[in-house]
């Protein structure tokens, strides 16, 4: 009785999404019409240059694969996974999705994607997986189970406004190594009226992707070896300790990413750490405004570099068989050697296959007339895995770190001891630790 | 016929009645039935679980922090939504002459903005670094605020924009009632040598009742709606859940994390708990 109850509530809550998921005549394969896969991205239809960059993948995408049409749909980053979920709660998920590494957990626990291994045809993959980074590969498995591959990846990258870097008296040859360097150049440049540095660690598309990165990058890690909450572990403290520190000593103004963005692109931000993504479009807002150079995240004095990574993979959704098999052929030049330097070349994602950074054919022309991509492809040799919290409410657990720890740690003088112990509980009650 | 139509209203009334039962309490009672189970639409099947979802909205820190700065914003958007629109009101009415108009068109303009861009216009504003509001706080010797970043200047913020959102509505409807005040009794006041205030105090206010009560409803049910789309632009419910409330954390379980069952159990908790002021309200008007 129950469950017949359920039954009804669920259908009558969701007649109307029904009513508009339904496919049209355009949608349905085979008769030798083109086959139609809807692609959902964050970049898409973005203004400048990550749109036009995804523009380019489909558009040689389609130019290639005649019997194939990509319908692509523009969903901001913070969005795009819920977007897909309430598309999948009502029968019709994206064919093809790009689906943030932050936002790993919530698919594996919420999303109904097709493994990877179960989309590409038998012998493929193999072939396919031949030539790339083998732990970008690893960022999409699961329990032994490839849900995604490795697609818009970026790692952290310290901008640097060349112009406040001379005016302040530093080097913009020299961009700081550590730190405590970092620290010390953005209060020179504080000191001529500029602001200092941004550490991009609580943006708005709620990835810790950074915040992982300062931990690794101290020593130590967020989750432990048996995958329980490391937060509040004194390396995390100390971690954090350095972002307070910034933010106290005024080297960093307490503001929004969106705010400290726009001052960089205004010439009145000495250093930017953030994506590696936002490389193109800071290439070309800062023209004209500013030099603008890149370098490595700096690290922590007498710690190794470890940072993470952020960015997308992309995942496939098709139930349709048709459709799946040409989701693979979009999946497999989004993440070939074409598709990689489309994606490295215009927007400033990382090319996930070493070979074609000197390729001709390639990458091999790009790097030589702008090598300032060069910093983070070097770092991939220190790349750790991006960890994730999985289970039920682990997006939850993730979002109330950056909300509740790192944001006001950053920006409201929280005191990072404190707040991350209080947080850490409330986390380890989400995850059920 | 005339006769059958007063004998059985109902056939006229069953398609009012129908929709009404399909959109509001249809879903009411499909959100009740829901809230006594666990699912996320998708990949986990419906499990009952009982009052369990009530247990965790009650035990979750989150969503009693979002109940106090509900009633904390529903208090403070008071002054912006009831008291200032009436003043401005009251000032236009006295003042007449020709600027009626510009001044009615002056208050009114805010709510023609979209809360969205509104919310976008006032996050600059308030930029600490390129916003326009520390240098006048700079002048009167006061510290810059972090109005964003700093709990306290965050939830004042959000209740500012929706405030001034609300303000020219408020001020529109004040300034209908008081153009149903009978010139007569106004002229019969002064006969009896009533000043500025005693004006004020016995024949406007008492006549603007009816419109204040109205308005006062309005706050108290809709300050949480009205917050809602601020808080969205600037704060995303943050720092730390100061700004949050529980229409927030509502869109935060159902659409965040699309934790379906607490999502359900906080919406009638919500229903309930509102309903209730409003007949408390509706009982003490009356």
């Amino acid at each position: 009785m129950r469950s017949r109850l359920l039954t009804l509530v669920l259908a009558a809550g969701l007649v109307t999404a029904a009513c508009g998921g339904a496919g049209t005549a355009a949608d349905e394969p085979g008769g030798g019409e083109p086959v139609t896969i809807v692609f959902e991205s964050y970049n898409y239809g973005t203004e400048g240059i990550g749109g036009e960059g995804m523009q380019q993948l489909i558009d040689e995408f389609e130019a290639a694969h005649p019997d194939i049409r990509i319908e692509p749909k523009g969903t901001p980053t913070s969005e795009i996974h819920t977007s897909v979920h309430a598309q999948a709660a009502a029968g019709n998920p994206p064919d093809v999705a790009q689906i943030g590494w932050s936002k790993f957990g919530f698919l594996l626990e919420n999303l109904p994607y097709v493994p990877i291994d179960e989309v590409a045809p038998e012998g493929e993959l193999d072939q396919h997986l031949e030539g790339m980074y083998p732990a970008a590969v690893e960022l999409g498995r699961h329990d032994g189970e490839l849900a995604g591959l490795p697609f818009t990846v970026s790692t952290p990258t310290l901008f640097v406004n060349a112009d406040l870097f001379r005016a302040a008296g530093l080097d913009p040859a020299q961009p700081p190594t550590t730190w405590t360097e970092a620290k010390a150049a953005a209060l020179a440049i504080v000191g001529t009226g500029a602001q200092g540095i941004f550490v991009d660690a609580a943006g708005e598309a709620k990835s810790d992707f950074l915040t992982q990165s300062l931990i690794n990058s101290n020593g130590g890690a967020l989750l432990g070896d048996d995958g329980s909450l490391r937060l509040d572990a004194p390396e995390s403290v100390e971690a954090m300790e350095m972002l307070a520190d910034l933010s106290a000593s005024g080297a960093q103004p307490r503001v929004g990413e969106a705010e400290a963005v726009a001052m960089f692109e205004a010439g009145q931000l000495g250093m930017l750490i953030t994506s590696s993504a936002l490389l193109g479009g800071l290439a070309t807002t800062s023209e004209g405004v500013f030099e603008l150079a890149t370098a490595g995240l700096p690290a922590y004095d007498g710690e190794d570099l470890a940072p993470t990574v952020s960015g997308a993979g992309i995942f496939v959704f098709s139930q349709d068989e048709e459709k799946r098999r040409a989701a693979w052929e979009f999946v497999r030049f989004a993440t070939s050697e074409r598709g990689y330097t489309i994606l490295a070349s215009t927007i400033g994602y990382l090319p996930l296959r070493p070979d074609i950074i000197d390729d001709p054919e390639y990458l091999g022309d790009f790097f030589a007339q702008d090598d300032r991509l060069l910093p983070t492809v070097e770092q991939l040799e220190s790349v750790v895995p991006y960890q994730v919290m999985t289970g039920e409410n682990g997006q939850q657990a993730l979002e109330l770190m950056q909300d509740s720890a790192i944001a006001p740690i950053m920006t409201s003088g929280a005191d990072p001891e404190a707040t991350l112990t209080d947080v850490a509980g409330q986390m380890r009650e989400l995850l059920g630790q | 016929m005339t006769a059958l139509t007063r004998a059985r209203p109902g056939p006229y009334l069953a398609p009012a009645l129908l929709a009404v039962v399909l959109t509001v309490y249809g879903p009411l009672l499909a959100v009740a039935v829901l809230s006594l189970f666990d699912f996320n639409l998708t990949t986990r099947p419906p499990e009952w679980v009982g009052m369990a979802n009530y247990a965790e909205i009650f035990a979750s820190p989150d969503a009693a922090r979002a109940l106090w700065n509900t009633l904390g914003y529903l208090v403070a958007i008071l002054p912006l939504s009831v008291v200032a629109p009436a003043l401005a009101a009251i000032a236009v009415w006295r003042l007449g002459g020709r600027l009626v108009g510009f001044y009615r068109t002056v208050f009114f303009l805010p709510v023609l903005i979209p809360p969205a861009v509104g919310a976008v216009m006032w996050e600059w504003i308030l930029n600490p670094v390129l916003g326009i509001t520390d240098e006048p706080l700079r002048l009167l010797g006061f510290e810059p605020v972090n109005w964003l970043s700093d709990g306290a200047g965050a939830f004042a913020a959000v209740t500012v924009v929706s405030g001034w959102k609300v303000f020219g509505l408020s001020f529109i409807l004040f300034t209908a009632g008081l153009t149903t005040i009978d010139a007569d009794v106004i002229a019969a006041a002064r006969l009896d040598r009533a000043g500025e205030w005693q004006l004020l105090r016995h024949i406007v206010l008492p006549l603007l009742r009816p419109v204040t009560t109205v308005v006062l409803f309005a706050t108290v049910v809709f300050a949480g709606p009205w917050t809602f789309g601020v808080i969205d632009v600037l704060t995303q419910g943050g720092p730390a859940g100061a700004t949050s409330n529980v229409y927030y954390l509502l869109y935060q379980y159902g659409f965040g994390f699309f934790d379906g069952g607490p999502a359900a159990a906080l919406s009638v908790l919500i229903t309930v708990g509102f309903g209730a002021i409003v007949a408390l309200q509706l009982r003490a008007t009356r």
